[in-house]
């Protein structure tokens, strides 16, 4: 049996080792690192982007001074605009719906307290009136917010699911 | 040009001990390389077939790679069981259009019993959106009917109506029967090439129903309840291993799944297949990119004793190379001479290693079937492999030169002068 030694000793190590972005619940705060969840069904795009703040401003506390409001602000403003981050197949003919944004320092009324992490998850729909031409999608969040480093995305659409990490140098997504 | 290569030939003829070891180390070499390249895709592939249609696999909370292999694959064992309620309120999402509860853990004749209800043969999907059809028979409809999986079936000689004992608990000697509580077979499944054709079917109950008067994972001494008896219990399990679910809307998965993580009842893992299968590959691409390099190296190092063996025969061919200089040869055909040896074997090695992989992957294939349920098919050289191989022959190419090239320095002066 040549194969089966070989199969098992790397799927026991896979096993062993740590995975990232495991499950869906990215309850793992990694700065550098953020989770995007990708959903293809008929002519809707939806796109969930869960980050520590960490990678977009550089801090995860409220914001205190003028120059952090201001950088508040100016993520919230690039975040708003979701053609400049996400660019799906030109063929397709997406065009961006509804962006949800949530995350304690856009709510004034509750900070987060002390050294606590923080997160931004946010989503983007897409409407796209030519979906089966939808085959990729180009990440351009880094060159917005140089502190995230890479992005584990998990795609659900018509061909299936699959797992994807993207970095810097790996920004386009296919499947 | 053609009397060289005749010559060329008839003078390796003269030394085919040397060159047919040479030619063996090269063969052998290009089959590794090739056996690691296609272990991997076919390994990718077979598994990729296995699940299909399958939006999300429900377990305890553990690794979604460990949940896949042991829930899909059969693979390992599940760290924990959960528990029916779960398995209730999960089918009952509404978000959810079909569920297949799963129950693992018995065995026969080392082929692994999986407990299921109908909807199994009624949603479960294989390779591109497949159904699995019987191959004879129906599925299960009495309390202990059996439906086998093709290679179960072919391996152990059954046919309808035969009647098969559960061994408790997995592996092949000295486990604990269940043979009070034999099994009819009902149902044959045709042959899917995924691991369900090694894997024996039953429904929950009849799980639950032949271990009822066990406990601890023996049989209660004093207590047994006959077969015609255990009807009158409630047989409904009390947990199961995983769950496969398929959603009403593919977009609502990760959102469901998203629920199913966060459920403080009990710790349960919803993973995608599709993305914990790239996950594994991500992992284990290490491995195979390291083991790609070694046969790589493997054939380096083939190549390199070709090269010895070619110019450590320079030394006893040079009266052989004289007379062809003296009898008209210029220095340029003896340069070609050398080269189209190592060339000749390089490419003879390379077609040796692709039909000892094809001898290889006959002989083995069945072994894989019957280990993983793997199908790992016979096919034609792929245009990957034939990189590879592209590579390979380039290489021995220009490593063919060396000799040629010392011949051909040689060859202009030595030889004719004997020198005593």
């Amino acid at each position: 049996m040549k194969h089966s030694p070989l199969l098992c000793c790397c799927l026991t190590a896979a096993c062993l080792l740590p995975l990232p972005a495991l499950a869906g619940k990215a309850g793992a705060h990694v700065h550098g690192t953020a989770s995007l969840q990708v959903a293809i069904d008929g002519q809707t795009l939806t796109l969930n982007l869960e980050t520590p703040l960490e990678n977009l401003l550089g801090f995860e506390h409220a914001p205190r001074t003028d120059k952090q409001k201001a950088a508040v602000r100016a993520m919230s403003e690039r975040l708003s605009q979701p053609g400049e981050l996400f660019s799906p197949s030109p063929a397709a003919q997406c065009t961006s719906v509804s962006v949800a944004l949530d995350s304690p320092v856009l709510k004034p009324a509750r900070q987060p307290a002390g050294d606590d992490h923080a997160d931004l998850d946010g989503e983007f729909v897409f409407r796209c009136a030519a979906p089966e031409a939808l085959r990729t999608l180009d990440v351009g969040l880094f060159q917005h917010f140089p502190k995230l480093r890479s992005v584990d995305v998990q795609v659900a659409g018509p061909r299936g699911q699959s797992a994807a990490r993207l970095s810097p140098q790996q920004r386009r997504l296919a499947w | 040009m053609r009397f060289l290569l005749l010559l060329a030939a008839r003078s390796a003829w003269n030394r085919r001990l040397t060159l047919g070891m040479t030619l063996i180390a090269v063969a052998l070499s290009v089959t590794l390389l090739l056996a690691v390249e296609r272990v991997r895709l076919e390994a990718r592939n077979s598994f990729a077939q296995s699940v299909s249609g399958t939006d999300l696999v429900v377990g305890a909370r553990s690794s979604p790679v460990q949940l896949m292999l042991y829930a899909v694959f059969r693979i390992g064992e599940a760290t924990n069981n959960i528990g029916w309620q779960s398995y209730r309120a999960i089918a009952g999402n509404p978000a959810v259009a079909w569920s297949i509860p799963l129950s693992l853990g018995d065995s026969h004749h080392g082929f692994p019993v999986l407990g299921t209800t109908a909807a199994y043969f009624e949603h479960f999907r294989y390779a591109d959106s497949q159904a699995l059809t019987l191959a004879a028979g129906k599925p299960f409809a009495e309390l202990f009917d059996a439906v086998l999986g093709a290679e179960v079936a072919q391996r152990l000689g059954y046919r309808l109506g035969d009647s098969i004992v559960l061994n408790h608990g997995m592996g092949d000697v000295s486990l604990a029967e269940h043979a009070d509580k034999p099994f009819k077979v009902v149902g044959i499944l045709a042959r899917t090439g995924t691991p369900v054709d090694r894997t024996v079917h039953v429904s929950l109950e009849a799980m639950e129903a032949i271990h009822l008067d066990w406990a601890g994972g023996a049989p209660l001494p004093g207590l047994s309840i006959p077969a015609e008896y255990v009807r009158k219990f409630d047989l409904t399990p009390k947990e199961i291993t995983a769950v496969l679910v398929g959603l009403k809307s593919r977009a609502a998965v990760f959102k469901v799944q998203r629920q199913i993580n966060n459920d403080t009842t009990e710790p349960l893992l919803a993973v995608l297949p599709g993305v914990a299968l790239d996950q594994l590959w991500q992992v284990v691409g290490f491995a195979e990119r390291t083991l790609l390099a070694v046969s790589a190296m493997v054939v380096a190092v083939g190549l390199a004793g070709l090269v010895a063996v070619v110019l450590a025969s320079l030394g006893e061919r040079r009266r052989e190379l004289a007379i062809l200089r003296s009898v008209g040869a210029r220095p340029g055909e003896v340069f070609l001479l050398l080269s189209a040896e190592g060339l000749f074997i390089t490419v003879l090695g390379a077609l040796l290693g692709v039909a000892l992989l094809a001898l290889l992957t006959a002989l083995l294939a069945p072994l894989a079937q019957a280990h993983f349920g793997l199908a790992f098919r016979a096919r034609w050289v792929s245009a990957d492999e034939l990189r590879l191989l592209g590579a390979v022959v380039a290489v021995g190419l220009i490593a063919s030169l060396a000799p040629g090239y010392r011949a051909y320095r040689l060859s202009l002066a030595d030889g004719l002068t004997p020198r005593l």
